[in-house]
């Protein structure tokens, strides 16, 4: 083989490539697929009974969380069930690994597709129940339903039989 | 009295032999280290004559947070050790908390597949970045973007499995854990290797003149040498010892998997990289194989071992099933808690053999936690295989030994 010709083997194969469309997603205005099991920052449900929190303060998912994220606050309501009183989750804490979801008993715990987490002031990554309750809320507008149901492990959960 | 750091010292007393000597500084920030590493050199001209890793700048005391986690949480660690293989990691860790508890052949096949399917994925993503890295470092900028551009793509079949990217924390102890693939990956899968192809790379890089003439007969490590540094992976293949765990000590699905074992003597720079492309041939075979065996088997082939004491119930099941709930609360409360003994397990990590040893107390926690992290048990030859080169010889020895920082320092 003469001198060479490798690179111009490698130039062929630049001409070739070149041609093509681009990979390139050009992200602020469009953004890539996100795939339906896309871990972003952990939404909660809207209790319907209540509207409030779904959940029931029972603390797996404090438990679960390998960061310390979550801190639930109970106290003893009136007729002796356990109230939360307060909700706390440290967004910049988390690492997204889902074992709160996969601990919480009644699917008060949600997967969104929100990764904008971009906030100006460090205080401003600590959010509480409800702020979660919208995340999860307005994720939900701006996804397709169809997509919700494509395995085991990802089916919406849903319980109280209120669906 | 001028100021003498720690690292200073490492080098002793610098003898001047002639004047064209001198110490070089290479890192902690140089592009070609790859992450945040020091390298101390010796020059005579422009021969290197000494040379020493200086590392631990990344250094988060990973293996002691494991041991304050309880197992699970010790998953999330362990992709953010060599983030350019998380599954690789997950999988190895998971594997030697089985082989601690004796489960080893409780995993059902399902389970098993999948872990290797993914294992090989991630070699490919792994190779890819480091196909990339050393090409740019050689001074071949699309090899970089076009290696990039097929990573993303595996990136994504990662995403459509677990749910992230890079620090996929996926399986779990027993199986897949929870989270069992889509049933559309195994055609994602399908149709990504289909439209996947190595050839671009290849035509670019293995017959180029100027790649050769920067890598042949460069950074020679013969092959006893490499055995006494204790390299593993493709950098110990490179010197012509066919020596990988996937054949001699066959974990996961890997012994029903008909594959190869590219090796190559030459021992320099060149050698290890023919090693890698074609161990990603390989691959693209061995995860084919996979999807193959996947599709074999009956939709509903379990993909977690039978074992309610380590495996939560069914999801779906807690809110109506007292015991479900009992034990789903049990198994959060406090996870898997093996025997008390030691297991030490290695898998073929894309780097190099990957180990995890493991001392059990019996509670919920390890007692004690170590990795054999292949990227700093192969940085050692650094110290022998660069002296007699050149400095840029060393850019591309560095590269081919395939370090990731993240990994030395832990
Ligand atoms: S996703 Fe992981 S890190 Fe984040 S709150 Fe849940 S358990 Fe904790
Ligand atoms: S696991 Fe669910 S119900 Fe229990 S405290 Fe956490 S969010 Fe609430």
């Amino acid at each position: 083989m003469p001198l060479g010709s490798g690179i111009l083997k490698g130039f062929a194969t630049v001409f070739k490539v070149g041609a093509r469309k681009p990979a390139t997603v050009m992200y602020p205005e469009n953004v890539r697929d996100i795939a339906y099991r896309f871990r972003g920052q952990v939404g909660m449900r809207r209790d319907e009974v209540a509207n409030g929190l779904t959940c029931v303060g029972c603390g797996l998912c404090e438990t679960a969380c390998p960061n310390d994220v979550i801190r639930v606050d109970t106290s003893e309501g009136e007729d002796g069930t356990r109230v939360v009183d307060r909700y706390l989750f440290d967004v910049g804490r988390c690492v997204f690994c889902y074992f709160c979801i996969e601990a919480c008993p009644v699917d008060a715990l949600q997967r969104t597709h929100d990764f904008h987490l971009v906030t100006e002031d460090r205080r401003g990554l600590v959010i509480d129940g409800f702020k979660m309750i919208d995340i999860y809320e307005h994720d939900l507008e701006n996804r397709s339903l169809e997509d919700q149901n494509i395995g085991p492990g990802t089916r919406p959960r849903l319980w109280f039989g209120d669906d | 009295m001028s100021v003498e750091t720690g690292t200073a010292s490492m080098f002793g007393d610098v003898e001047q032999v002639s004047e064209n000597q001198m110490v070089l500084n290479m890192g902690p920030q140089h592009p070609s280290t790859h992450g945040v590493m020091r390298l101390l050199i010796e020059v005579d001209g422009e021969t290197v004559t000494k040379c020493t890793p200086d590392v631990g700048f990344l250094h988060r005391g990973v293996e002691k947070l494991i041991e304050t986690h309880d197992y699970r949480g010790g998953i999330t660690l362990t992709d953010r050790m060599d983030y350019t293989a998380g599954p690789s990691n997950n999988m190895g860790y998971l594997m030697a908390i089985e082989k601690l508890m004796g489960m080893e052949d409780e995993i059902p096949l399902r389970a098993k597949l999948i872990r290797t399917a993914v294992a090989e994925l991630s070699r490919l993503a792994s190779h890819h970045i480091w196909i990339g890295t050393h090409a740019l470092d050689i001074g071949a900028m699309s090899a970089f973007l076009w290696s990039l551009r097929e990573r993303e793509k595996i990136l994504y079949l990662f995403e459509q499995a677990c749910g992230a990217r890079l620090t996929t924390s996926f399986m779990r102890v027993g199986g897949t854990g929870p989270h069992d693939v889509p049933e559309s990956w195994v055609e994602n899968v399908d149709a990504f290797l289909d439209s996947y192809t190595l050839d671009e790379l290849n035509s670019l890089l293995t017959g180029n003149e100027i790649f050769q003439s920067r890598t042949r007969g460069v950074g020679v490590i013969p092959a006893e040498q490499a055995l006494s540094y204790g390299l593993t992976g493709p950098s110990l293949r490179g010197s012509g010892v066919d020596w990988d765990l996937r054949k001699a000590r066959p974990y996961a699905a890997y012994d029903m998997i008909d594959f190869e074992i590219p090796v190559f003597p030459e021992g320099d720079v060149y050698a290890r990289y023919l090693v890698r492309l074609n161990e990603m041939y390989q691959a693209t075979r061995i995860v084919r194989q996979c999807m193959e065996h996947l599709r074999d088997l009956p939709a509903d082939a379990p993909s977690n071992a039978d074992r309610p004491d380590l495996v939560p119930p069914d999801v779906g099941r807690v809110p109506f099933d007292m015991e479900a709930m009992i034990n789903h609360f049990k198994l959060v409360m406090h996870g898997v808690q093996p025997p008390q003994g030691e297991a030490y397990f290695g898998i073929e990590g894309p780097k190099g053999e990957l180990g995890y040893y493991f001392v059990s107390d019996g509670s919920g926690m390890p007692y004690r936690c170590h990795v054999r992290s292949p990227s700093f048990v192969n940085l050692g030859i650094m110290e022998d295989a660069a002296v007699g080169g050149l400095i840029a010889d060393t850019v591309a020895l560095i590269g081919s030994i395939d370090i990731v920082l993240g990994e030395v320092d832990r």
